[in-house]
C-alpha cells in the first residue's frame, strides 16, 4: 500500500484505480483525464473480509460488489449491504466494481452508503503518513467529495460488533440497471433499546441521516417520522426524476422500511 | 507510451503493444481482429462487449487491456467446438432469439456464465442475470426461452458427453 501511496503522492495527475467502472466511463465521456492510474487490485491491506466479535465485520476496500452479494460472512453479518449491492448495476459491472470505489466516488445515490451508515460503520483510510478512522457519516462532504485528499487511500470499512437489523429500499424508475431515484435505509438494534438509524440517499448532496425522524421511530411514531424524513430531504430535479416525485415517495418508503425491519 | 503485454484469448496467447488506457474491447477487435465482440456504447450501458474473464462476465469496454493480462479471456469465437455450436448457441438459433444479432455474442457469453453458476435458472433469474445486456430487436422473451432450452439440453447431454466447455 505504501508503494501505491508514494506513487500517488509523487505523480501529478495520478489517481487510484479500483474496478474502473466509474473512472473509465468518466474518461470516455471526457469528464476526467488522469495522467496515471494506480491499480489497487493487488494491495494486500484492501482485500480481506474478516469477522469481528459476534456481529461485526471488516471489509477491504477492493471487495467487489459481486462479493458483497455472495460472500457468506457479509450476507450473515450485514445482509442490508448484500441486499443493497444486489440492486446495483448488472452482473458485469458488479464483477468489476468495488466497495471502495463506490464510497470514494461519493455519488449522492451510491447504493452501499446508506446501508453502511445505518450500521454505524467506520472508514479506515490512509492519509498523508498515517491511517485514520472516522464514522462513515462524516466521510461524505458533497457530491463526488469526501474527507480524503488527493493521494489518500480508502483501505477498509468496519461494521461494529452490535446486532442490528436493517433494510434498504431503492426506488428506481426502471426495473434493472438504474441508479436510485431515492434510497431509504433503516436499522434498529436487536437487543435493548431500538436506537434506530434512518438514512436517505439521492435526495441531498450526500446521503443524509435524519435524527429527528429516528427519535420519532424510537417512540413508535412512524407516521410522524415518515413526514419528518420527507421534510429533511433536499432533493433536486434531474434526468431520473423530479424533486417533487422524490419528496413524495420518501414518506411511504420510510413506512415500508419500518414494516420490514420492525 | 505503449506497453508490451500478453493476452490469452480463447486459449491462444497474443503478444501486443498497447497504450495503457486502451479498453480491452478495442484490442480484441482491432489488434487481435476478433470482431465477434461488439462495441455499442463504450460506457457500460449496453452489454454488447461482454466477454468472460476467468469464466466471469465483464464489459470489455470497462476493462483495460493491460488489466486483462494473466487472465483467461473467452470471446464468442471461442465458444463453439470447431464447427459444432455450443448448446446455448444452438438454442439461440433454434428458438429464434436472434434478429439483427448485435447483442447476441454478449447474450450468449453471459448466458453461458449463468448456466455454469446456476444450471437450472428460473425465468426471473435469467432476466436478472441478463439485465446488463440490451436487445433492441427481440423483446427478450425469445432470449429467455433460448436460455431455458439450453439449460434443458445441457442437463440431458451432461452424462453422455461429460459436458461441453
Ligand atoms: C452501467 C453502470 C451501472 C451502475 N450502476 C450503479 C448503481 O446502481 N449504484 C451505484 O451506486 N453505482 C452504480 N454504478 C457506478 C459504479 O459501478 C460503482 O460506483 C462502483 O462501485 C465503483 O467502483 P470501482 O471499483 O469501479 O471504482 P473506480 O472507477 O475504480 O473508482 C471510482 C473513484 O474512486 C476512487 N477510488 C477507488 N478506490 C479507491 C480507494 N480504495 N481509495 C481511494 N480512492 C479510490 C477512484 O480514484 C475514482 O475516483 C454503475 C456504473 C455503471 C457503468
Ligand atoms: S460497449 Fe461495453 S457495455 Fe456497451
Ligand atoms: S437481436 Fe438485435 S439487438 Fe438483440
Amino acid at each position: 500500500m505504501l508503494e501505491a501511496v508514494s506513487v500517488l503522492q509523487s505523480t501529478p495527475g495520478a489517481i487510484p484505480y479500483a474496478g474502473g467502472t466509474d473512472i473509465l466511463v468518466r474518461m470516455k465521456q471526457g469528464i476526467i483525464a488522469p495522467q496515471m492510474l494506480v491499480d489497487l487490485k493487488k494491495v494486500p491491506e484492501m482485500q480481506d473480509v474478516t469477522p469481528i466479535g459476534d456481529y461485526g465485520i471488516k471489509i477491504g476496500a477492493m471487495t467487489t460488489l459481486s462479493e458483497l452479494v455472495e460472500n457468506e460472512l457479509i450476507r450473515q453479518r450485514s445482509p442490508a449491504l448484500s441486499q443493497a449491492a444486489a440492486t446495483m448495476a448488472c452482473e458485469q459491472v458488479r464483477n468489476r466494481g468495488t466497495l471502495g470505489g463506490n464510497l470514494a466516488n461519493a455519488s449522492p445515490s451510491a447504493d452501499t452508503a446508506p446501508a453502511l451508515i445505518v450500521l454505524d460503520t467506520e472508514i479506515e483510510y490512509f492519509s498523508g503518513e498515517a491511517m485514520k478512522k472516522i464514522p462513515i457519516a462524516d466521510f461524505f462532504t458533497g457530491p463526488g467529495e469526501t474527507v480524503m485528499k488527493p493521494g489518500d487511500l480508502l483501505v477498509s470499512i468496519t461494521i461494529p460488533d452490535i446486532a442490528r437489523k436493517a433494510h434498504y429500499i431503492k426506488q428506481t424508475l426502471r426495473e434493472a440497471m438504474d441508479i436510485a431515484a431515492v434510497g431509504v435505509c433503516l436499522s434498529m438494534k436487536i437487543h435493548g433499546e431500538l436506537s434506530s438509524r434512518l438514512v436517505l440517499g439521492a435526495v441531498a448532496p450526500t446521503p443524509i441521516r435524519v435524527p429527528a425522524a429516528e427519535a420519532l421511530i424510537d417512540k413508535g411514531k412512524i407516521d410522524e417520522a415518515a413526514e419528518e424524513a420527507a421534510r429533511a430531504a433536499a432533493p433536486i430535479d434531474d434526468v431520473r426524476s423530479s424533486a417533487e416525485y422524490r419528496r413524495a415517495v420518501i414518506a411511504p418508503l420510510v413506512k415500508k422500511a419500518y414494516q420490514i425491519v420492525f | 507510451m505503449k506497453k508490451l503485454i500478453t493476452l490469452t484469448v480463447n486459449g491462444e496467447d497474443y503478444e501486443l503493444a498497447v497504450e495503457p488506457n486502451t479498453p480491452l474491447v478495442d484490442v480484441i477487435r482491432h489488434e487481435i481482429g476478433l470482431t465477434g465482440t461488439k462495441k455499442g456504447c463504450g460506457i457500460g450501458d449496453c452489454g454488447a462487449c461482454t466477454v468472460l474473464m476467468d469464466g466471469v462476465p465483464v464489459f470489455s469496454c470497462l476493462v483495460l487491456a493491460v488489466e486483462a493480462q494473466g487472465h483467461d479471456i473467452l470471446t464468442i469465437e471461442g465458444v463453439a467446438d470447431g464447427l459444432e455450436l455450443h448448446p446455448v448457441q444452438k438454442a439461440f438459433v433454434e428458438v429464434g432469439a436472434i434478429q439483427c444479432g448485435f447483442c447476441t455474442p454478449g447474450m450468449v457469453l453471459n448466458s453461458l456464465a449463468l448456466l455454469k453458476r446456476n444450471p437450472k435458472p428460473t425465468e426471473a433469474e435469467i432476466r436478472k442475470a441478463l439485465s446488463g445486456n440490451l436487445c433492441r430487436c427481440t423483446g427478450y422473451q425469445k432470449i429467455t426461452e433460448a436460455v431455458l432450452t439450453a439449460a434443458d439440453e445441457m442437463a440431458n447431454t451432461e452424462d453422455k458427453s461429460g459436458g461441453t466447455k
